[in-house]
């Protein structure tokens, strides 16, 4: 018998509703503080280095068009961290799939200009297989040797660069460039500033709008859909999965390469809607601030927007203090802001002791963690059995 | 080029492969200490990095080796501290903290670097040991290099202390049965925190390794060798004699990649990946899976 049942799906734990907003300005004041601490290492003032921030970001529409055109690949990224969590699986590969994906597309795109309104959807189908395939690597080591994703997505990261460095020196790149040749027009998405003149110059792109269609989907996803329901119980324990008679390989085979296709997709921000070539280094980073973006946002669509936001601006934000302070501060930032998030999540029931009575979130309820037959949230940020035994 | 020049220059080589494994091999002790108590260490990477930084800093300022070599240990403390507070009093998942203190170190290394040396890319170089200075031999070059001490001393206190000590049971009862350690009256945490200092305190003084074999700190210098380490902890089945046989397996792999370099018509940028493949290969081919590993 091959058909599913449909299991009850895990109360969704976590934070929601305003009391959690509360908790989502102390990431942001933490990191303030930060940058104020280490502006002021560089002799500069936090105020005057703050105002130049806010007008390279927000305080000016060339600047908000740069932030949302830094914040368009997080979406999806940070989409595909989600999926790949909720799954159990915890996608540090995310760097590597969105690069192959890109190199596949700058380095085959422009065979595509010949297909006419046909090429560019086939293109994003062509990112979205190159980066399920780069996941097919630690899939395939894990189900065949144990070997553990944690370990293998970075390596797979590793093994991604030298190959795109190595295919873009030998006859793929344009020769004595890291770079492959320009995409033809109809196969890139057109810039935002076509439609807004106001924020001509920045590199936002209709990309954005590919970007929030794929977040509503996820979100809708989540709503509405029994597979997905299924898929994260098989993600939060396994073993439930098996009892209920899920397809558990299936399912953790989905949570392998759908979040490596997702990651395809952003190269529709980077290649398809800024450069229209592919280049050595294009969006690195981009994957690992997507993870800190997908926890800040915790699969909800509004609050993953905002996220990608809050890390596209701290990354404009950067560029724009760079004349005065390194740019780099900002990675301190930003690894400031990932860590206070973690810790806030992590100890809901401490800050906000009136919540944890409703026994709403359980993932850092220790003591009832372990007698409950779902234990944890798998989004939840705990140690587990850290909190439960010291 | 004449005979004997090439086998004086093997044995260069051989020095140098010794070389080249300890900072694969003070990461992967580091990672062997922390992951034996139950705490993933991706933050090796980070710890590589700043600790070179440190190092190089030491080195320029006060010209002493063994200063260097206690400022790469306190900055590897440093982060250990860091990763062990987020893990363990703040319940932060592991391996988003090992990713927060990668970032951290990325970050605060290249801003240090603009801030101090007023580059993006190096220090200035300093000059290792003075009592190596003037081409000594192959042989005296490992004798007289403290670090190859260190690390086989490092070795030898990580296996004896793991197997003999009550620390050492302790940390691997709280690694393998947290439950029972706890009824037993062993604090979980208070053990895991003070395993992932004393881990990132050794996997420091191979960030000194690294400053001291480039003689200057470049740059993202770490190169994934962090994250090798990660490999190798895995594939020691935690143990630290076999990690750092592994390490030394290794750095032939490196080894080999920069004498094919100049010989044969590869690639540099698939031969710089070999050490990855050499990894991944030993990953595919290991007789037994970790998790039975003593």
């Amino acid at each position: 018998m091959n058909a599913e049942r449909v299991v009850p799906a895990p109360a969704v734990a976590g934070l929601t509703g305003s009391n959690a907003a509360l908790l989502r300005i102390v990431p942001i004041l933490v990191g303030y503080i930060g940058f104020a601490l280490l502006v002021l290492a560089y002799g500069e003032s936090p105020w005057a280095m703050a105002r130049v921030a806010w007008e390279g970001t927000f305080g000016s529409l060339y600047g908000f068009g740069q932030v949302l055109f830094k914040a368009t690949p997080l979406l999806f990224l940070a989409v595909a961290f989600d999926f790949g969590r909720r799954g159990g699986v915890f996608n540090l590969g995310l760097e590597g799939q969105f690069a192959l994906a890109s190199f596949m597309v700058g380095a085959v795109g422009p065979r595509f200009g010949s297909l006419g309104p046909l090429g560019l959807p086939l293109l994003l189908v062509l990112a979205m297989a190159g980066g399920a395939f780069t996941a097919a690597l630690p899939f395939w080591l894990k189900k065949r040797f144990g070997a553990p994703e944690v370990v293998t997505f970075l390596v797979q990261n590793r093994l991604v660069d030298a190959f795109i460095a190595f295919a873009l020196a030998r006859g793929i790149g344009l020769a004595g460039t890291v770079r492959t040749v320009d995409l033809p027009q109809a196969l890139q998405f057109s810039r935002l500033s076509s439609w807004f003149d106001s924020l001509r110059g920045s590199a936002a792109s209709t990309a954005l709008l590919l970007g929030l269609v794929v977040l509503l989907g996820y979100g809708a996803m989540q709503r509405y859909s029994l597979g997905y329901r299924n898929y994260r119980v098989v993600g939060q324990s396994p073993r439930l999965g098996v009892l209920s008679r899920l397809n558990v390989s299936r399912f953790t085979l989905a949570a392998f390469l759908v979040p490596g296709a997702i990651a395809g997709l952003s190269c529709s921000a980077t290649v398809l809607g800024y450069k229209g070539y592919f280049e050595l280094g294009l969006g690195a980073g981009a994957g690992f601030s997507a993870i800190a973006v997908a926890m800040l946002g915790r699969g909800q669509p509004v609050a993953t927007f905002l996220a990608a936001l809050l890390f596209g601006a701290l990354e404009q934000a950067g560029l724009a203090v760079n004349g005065y302070v390194p740019k780099e501060i900002f990675q301190v930032v930003t690894a400031l802001v990932i860590a206070a998030v973690a810790v806030t999540d992590a100890n809901t029931d401490i800050l906000m002791p009136w919540r944890s009575k409703t026994g709403s979130n359980p993932g850092s309820d220790a003591g009832s963690s372990t007698t409950s037959p779902v234990p944890n949230d798998a989004l939840s940020v705990t140690n587990d059995d850290t909190g439960g035994n010291a | 080029m004449s005979e004997p020049e090439s086998a004086v220059s093997a044995w260069v080589l051989f020095a140098q492969i010794v070389r080249m494994a300890l900072p694969f091999g003070f990461a992967a002790l580091g990672g062997v200490v922390s992951e034996r108590s139950g705490v993933i260490q991706v933050g090796l990477e980070g710890i590589l990095l700043g600790s070179a930084l440190g190092s190089t800093i030491a080195m320029l300022v006060t010209g002493s080796p063994w200063l260097a070599f206690l400022v790469a240990l306190l900055i590897g403390l440093l982060f250990g501290i860091v990763h062990a507070e987020l893990t363990t009093r703040l319940r932060v998942n592991d391996i988003l903290s090992g990713l927060v203190v990668n970032l951290l170190a990325l970050g605060a290394t290249r801003a240090l670097l603009r801030r101090v040396y007023h580059s993006s890319a190096n220090s200035p170089s300093f000059s290792a040991y003075s009592w190596l200075s003037g081409g000594r031999s192959w042989f005296l070059q490992i004798l007289l290099d403290p670090l190859i001490w260190f690390f086989i001393a490092a070795t030898w206190m990580v296996h004896v202390g793991m197997q003999r000590t009550r620390f050492g049971l302790r940390v691997r009862a709280v690694g393998e049965a947290p439950s029972a350690a706890a009824l037993l009256g062993v604090s979980v945490r208070k053990t895991r925190y003070l395993a992932v200092c004393i881990g990132s305190a050794i996997a420091g003084l191979g960030g000194s390794a690294l400053a001291f074999d480039a003689g200057q700190f470049q740059a993202q210098m770490s190169a994934g060798k962090g994250f090798i380490a990660l490999i190798v902890v895995l594939l020691s089945g935690k143990r630290p004699l076999p990690a750092s046989l592994l390490c030394l397996g290794l750095a032939i792999a490196e080894g080999a990649q920069i004498v094919l370099q100049s010989r044969v018509a590869l690639p540099p940028e698939l031969l710089s990946s070999l050490p990855y493949l050499a990894a991944l290969l030993a990953l595919m081919l290991r007789p037994e899976s970790p998790e039975t590993a003593r």
